[in-house]
């Protein structure tokens, strides 16, 4: 991000906050649907998140420091979309399979609504610690810089985060297994 | 399924549902929609601000995120001998000056009142105190910027730091200027009742008025609360306090001299 623009929009110029706007959409976007796993949700939060930076931009202290306090205005405003609607991401809303890729392969070993079943159940934190780390690529440092949060704190989540999704994941493969037999019992 | 299969999973799965974004220049078109609305937010601390970290290199990539990079250690964890901060803290350095700050008023506080320049209440005062200057207001809400959190448990709904301006007309010149309020309140929905605490500050050119934090209470109806203002001058106002009661939308008060109005005894000291 161009500190320049930053800077520009620290003083209120609109116009640079929307090419901001432009520039800026697409990746936070993209983690908003990371973590709510929803379209209409992650817009919201992506349209609420790009005005809190407008509205708190005069107290970022570092304009270098833009995209990581962005993301975490983000995390922020996907937190209260969390506890407003608790009951999110419904099979409508997620986004549309595209065209099957290799990845899909690999995807067998558990199916993708599996993972999205299992992921849904895991907590706001674990939820965001996971998208941070695998969905933006961030290391654990860069994670616990965005949240704000002890290095040692970040590990901690992301290893249950971990557990938890593969407990989830577990336990979802049961229940399927389960019905599976009580379909072919009833036959 | 280990972790580490899982995470290679959890990698995969997450470019693979990767969704596109709606598009860029309808969401431009409705922030910008937003923005008359969304009056930008002062700086929490006027002064220039001390880094505690080396600025990085200035990214240009306009998609990525790139944080500060992590200094190589050479493949191994290197042994720091002594202090790897450094030693300044903006929490530790308002708490000193905090803490000077009470220590220097429990110092004042002990002088005996004939040393205070003042003179104790009710005794004989070195010159004429100022006379009372009455003011009137009529409270103009212009609307609220938005919040910094909020918390919501059933059908209670907790908002924090609810930021707003008004454009009140005063009667006096030394109180005109921008004025805003922050509010935390409490909303329960289910017995139309809201409490909140807030606190109400003019900024003029040549100073400003700082409203002692005050409750309010709202059983019908918002924005007609009623409640009492003690606003403190600081600038070319130090000194000054105003007075004024709040009934509905008027205010009526006068500035007085701030140490005319020294707080009540706590219950069971002597003066």
């Amino acid at each position: 991000m161009d500190q320049d623009l930053v800077v520009r929009v620290q003083n209120g110029d609109q116009r640079a906050f929307e090419a901001l706007v432009v520039t800026d959409h697409r990746r936070l976007y993209r983690a908003a649907y990371g973590i709510l796993r929803d379209l209409q949700l992650a817009e919201d939060a992506t349209q609420q998140a790009l005005l809190d930076i407008w509205r708190d931009a005069r107290r970022l202290h570092d304009p270098a420091k833009y995209e990581g306090w962005a993301y975490r205005l983000l995390v922020r405003v996907c937190y209260a979309e969390a506890k407003r609607r608790p009951k999110w991401g419904s099979s409508d809303d997620l986004a549309p399979a595209d065209e099957p890729t290799a990845a899909d392969a690999y995807l067998g070993v558990a199916d993708r609504d599996q993972l999205e079943r299992g992921f849904q159940r895991l907590s706001m934190d674990h939820r965001v610690v996971l998208t941070l780390r695998f969905l933006l690529g961030m290391t654990p440092e860069q994670v616990a810089e965005v949240l704000d949060l002890p290095r040692s704190t970040v590990y901690s989540r992301l290893q249950a985060a971990v557990k938890a999704m593969r407990a989830a994941l577990e336990a979802d493969g049961r229940s399927v297994a389960h019905a599976l037999e009580r379909q072919e019992a009833l036959r | 399924m280990n972790d580490e299969q899982m995470q290679s999973l959890l990698g995969t799965w997450f470019e693979d549902t990767d969704p596109t974004p709606p598009d860029t220049w309808r969401t431009a078109v409705e922030v910008m929609a937003r923005v008359p609305q969304t009056r930008q937010r002062g700086r929490w601390w006027p002064l220039p601000t001390f880094h505690r970290k080396a600025q990085t290199a200035t990214a240009t990539d306009t998609t990525e995120y790139r944080p500060s990079s992590i200094p190589a250690t050479n493949g191994h964890a290197p042994t720091v001998i002594g202090r790897t901060q450094t030693m300044f803290s903006p929490v530790k350095a308002i708490t000193a000056g905090a803490l000077v700050f009470a220590l220097g008023g429990m110092f004042l506080i002990a002088q005996p009142f004939d040393r205070l320049g003042g003179g104790a209440p009710g005794a004989e005062q070195g010159a004429d105190p100022v006379a009372p200057v009455e003011v009137t207001a009529t409270f103009r809400d212009i609307g609220c910027e938005g919040y910094d959190s909020s918390d919501v448990v059933g059908r209670v709904v907790t908002i924090y730091g609810n930021t707003c301006t008004v454009d009140n007309e005063w009667s006096d010149p030394r109180l005109q200027g921008t004025e805003t309020y922050v509010d935390n309140y409490v909303d329960y929905a289910d017995h139309g009742l809201t409490i909140g605490h807030y606190v109400h500050n003019i900024v003029t050119d040549d100073g400003a008025w700082r409203m002692r934090p005050q409750f309010r209470i709202e059983s019908a109806g918002p924005e007609n609360f009623s409640g009492t203002w003690v606003l403190d001058g600081e600038g070319a106002y130090e000194g000054l306090s105003v007075v004024l009661a709040k009934e509905g939308d008027d205010l009526a008060g006068f500035i007085v001299e701030s140490d005319l109005l020294p707080p009540p005894p706590e219950e069971g000291s002597t003066r």
